[in-house]
């Protein structure tokens, strides 16, 4: 009975790839001269990337002098090197340090993801795993011994700026946009020319302003850090991006939504609150989704103005001179990381998107 | 009573929308003022505790230092304010070189996206999301990597018909050569009589109600562009020079150095994806309509994709492919990372040397809002001339 119902659907799915083959691969000479060459384009990449990544590959976790036997690639170089490559220099016996944090940073974002929040609620807990998280790598505030900032590499870093410098960056955002939008002259003029000035200059020359002139903007007394600095030139860069995105919300919606919600009676910061800024945000979600992908890509530049990202560490891993031939496989495991990382993101904004459009769609019904 | 009564009928003036404004702008700008003076306080603080002030005189001093490769004559020996020249053309060479590219690719994918082939399409997303979801200097040291490793030795370099060898030292191309020593006006009248027609040519594509620029004014204007130019060639008895392998290392012709190819191609494979999602963006803001009409007036696939759908489309295309090129100038700045002297690494190198990053990051970023600024207002005018012609 079953193997008959399995049967049925098997011939029927084969059936179907027979029908897609025949309709859209080759319905007629042209579209099936396109559909072989690219056919041959895959049968003469594929067979040499898989022979390299999977077959030909040493997997097993050896030395590097086992690698030589072998044509493809050397993940030996990847369970040999992966402290190196995610946390850098940290000191050994403290690894667990960066690994919790890191964890905790992670699901932290994914529970917010993974169920809608209210606001208050997740500025709290983001604030939490903020502090945690740079106690746990500092080590001070919890009585562990000290490890400096410079020693803190790898995917510790991408999350410190990574993450939390665009979460600092939303806010100061929406502020800027609403100061651009509807400010009053003099202060919208100086959102539109710090927005401007900011969207006007590479990430890199902004990078390099908190490196060699913050240090002389602060009073001769303050201490001053490298990873703090980068960490505010990433949130002032990326608000300046975020405040476009909010604007462009800002400008769908319709004036009668200030109207209504002042016949209301709600005082200005109130209608903003829990009028405009919602639906604004809705509406913004693609674009900010592009800004938010671009910017955590992004703060692999950090690595030009010498702070150690995911990518300055696997240099450092590959710099290592038994290992120095298999530098493209450290870019693979990184690249993976970060493909995996934004894919999760898009996949997330594409269901708040989805979210919203159900949510527009029955209050226009109703 | 009265006092009561005041208070109830009349708004305060305290209350009052135009008061509010005004103080909050005052505040906002006081707080600005604050801040500006109070880090300014610091920064002349700073410098005079290390006993330097503001200066820009240092950029006529000799700088000392090499760049690896560069368009104008360069030495160790030039200024500061030379160098940061040399960086700027490098920049705005590997601009222009990586616009081209990128677009080629960018069209090439959008189109593709659109593709009613099931195969093309697929491939086309599959390149575009894995271009979107990669860092670009991941890209590019993956690039240089495999650049600097799989490329042969200089013994070895990989020759295409004994014009141009391709080795780990660099792409070395053929360049054409004068012998003659014509003076560099000759030069420039040459230039500017071969530029004329091919003007004339190329602003007909765009204005076509310009009075006497129709389709046969424009072949004949680029058959004179090309046969001046063949005159030229033979004027100034100009041959080719090919390099040549001499020693240890390639005579004559021109290098393209790794580092700039490598930037060239991780930066127009990137921004290719992106502007193949701006391209196909446009494309889909034309009708399908327009398409089953020019199918019905007979033309083929290339034409109606060349006449009808993408004029439409440059629109929509324009002002987000502004934003990609001014994004791809920018994105040049982490050429940094594989040793390209480009000007944030001229910068770089300056500051380290003279100690004077004020200066330097002030001259580099409002060199690169300079850039920024003037190619959007130039997009700006070459958008209103594609916009709909409504009169």
């Amino acid at each position: 009975m079953t193997t008959a119902a399995s049967n049925k659907t098997r011939s029927r799915a084969i059936a179907n790839a027979g029908s897609f083959i025949r309709t859209r691969l080759f319905c007629d000479w042209r579209t099936s001269l396109v559909s072989l060459l690219l056919i041959a384009l895959f049968l003469w990449l594929f067979p040499g990337l898989l022979d390299w990544l999977v077959l030909s590959a040493q997997w097993r976790p050896t030395d590097a002098a086992s690698c030589e036997a072998v044509t493809g690639a050397c993940w030996a170089f990847i369970a040999e090197k992966w402290s190196v490559i995610l946390f850098g220099v940290y000191p050994r016996e403290e690894l667990w340090r960066p690994i919790l944090g890191s964890l905790l940073v992670i699901s932290c974002l994914t529970c917010l993801a993974w169920r809608r929040w209210p606001a208050r609620p997740s500025i709290v807990g983001l604030t939490i795993t903020f502090i945690l998280f740079a106690s746990l790598l500092d080590g001070r505030p919890l009585a562990l011994e000290q490890v400096e900032t410079v020693r803190w590499h790898g995917l510790s870093v991408v999350l410190f700026l990574g993450v939390f410098s665009l979460i600092l960056a939303l806010p100061m955002g929406i502020a800027l946009a609403i100061a651009r939008h509807e400010g009053p002259p003099l202060l919208a003029g100086m959102a539109t020319s710090y927005i401007e000035f900011i969207r006007g200059v590479p990430l890199v020359t902004v990078l390099f302003f908190g490196i060699f002139i913050l240090p002389l903007l602060l009073p001769s007394g303050w201490s001053y850090d490298p990873l703090l600095a980068t960490l505010a030139a990433l949130t002032f860069f990326h608000a300046a991006y975020f405040a476009e995105d909010v604007r462009g919300g800002l400008q769908s919606i319709a004036r009668g939504q200030h109207d209504a919600a002042k016949a209301l009676g709600l005082p200005y910061l109130a209608r903003v609150r829990l009028v405009v800024l919602p639906q604004a945000l809705s509406v913004a979600i693609p674009s900010m989704t592009n800004t938010i992908i671009g910017g955590f890509k992004d703060t692999s530049l950090v690595a030009i103005v010498g702070i150690f990202d995911l990518l300055a560490t696997t240099r450092m891993a590959y710099s290592d001179p038994t290992w120095q031939k298999h530098a493209i496989e450290g870019f693979v495991f990184v690249g993976l990381l970060y493909a995996l990382t934004c894919l999760l993101v898009s996949r997330h904004a594409q269901t708040m998107e989805r979210h919203v459009a159900r949510y527009l769609s029955a209050r226009d019904k109703n | 009573m009265e006092g009561s009564a005041g208070k109830v009928g009349m708004p305060r003036f305290t209350h009052s929308l135009a008061f509010r404004r005004a103080a909050l702008q005052a505040s906002a700008a006081a707080a600005l003022l604050l801040f500006g003076w109070f880090l300014l306080q610091n920064l002349s603080a700073n410098l005079s505790s290390e006993g330097i002030a503001i200066d820009f005189g240092f950029l006529s001093q000799e700088s000392g230092f090499d760049v690896n490769e560069s368009l104008l004559p360069y030495t160790a020996s030039d200024s500061y304010g030379d160098a940061l020249v040399v960086g700027l053309v490098n920049t705005l060479h590997l601009t222009v070189v990586c616009i081209v590219l990128s677009t080629v690719i960018g069209l090439a994918i959008g189109f593709a996206r659109r593709s009613g082939h099931w195969l093309v399409n697929r491939s086309a997303l599959v390149y575009v999301e894995t271009m979107r979801n990669l860092p670009k200097l991941l890209i590019l040291l993956a690039v240089y990597v495999l650049l600097v490793r799989e490329l042969p030795m200089v013994r070895d370099a990989w020759s295409f018909y004994d014009l141009a060898y391709l080795s780990n030292r660099g792409f070395q191309v053929p360049v054409l050569s004068f012998p003659g020593s014509a003076p560099d006006a000759a030069y420039a009248v040459l230039a500017a009589l071969w530029a004329l027609p091919l003007l004339l040519a190329v602003l007909g594509r765009f204005y076509p109600s310009l009075p006497g620029i129709r389709l046969s004014m424009r072949l004949t204007a680029l058959a004179a562009a090309c046969a001046l130019l063949v005159l030229l060639i033979g004027y100034l008895d100009a041959g080719i020079e090919a390099p040549r392998f001499e020693g240890f290392n390639f005579v004559g012709g021109a290098a393209v150095s790794i580092p700039f190819l490598a930037l060239a191609i991780a930066l127009s494979i990137y921004h290719g994806g992106q502007i193949g999602e701006v391209v196909r963006g446009g494309i889909q803001s034309v009708p399908d309509g327009q398409t089953e009409a020019g199918y019905s007036l007979g033309l083929r696939w290339p034409q109606i994709a060349w006449l009808i759908v993408l004029p439409q489309a440059l629109r929509t295309i324009i002002p987000p492919l502004t934003n990609q090129y001014l994004n791809l100038m920018k994105n040049t700045s982490i050429g940094l990372a594989v040793g390209y002297s480009d000007l944030v690494s001229v910068m770089n190198t300056s500051v380290n040397q003279t100690f004077r990053p004020v200066e330097l990051m002030l001259l580099t970023m409002a060199i690169y809002l300079a850039i920024g600024l003037s190619v959007s207002a130039l997009l700006n005018l070459y958008n209103r001339a594609v916009q709909f012609k409504e009169n």
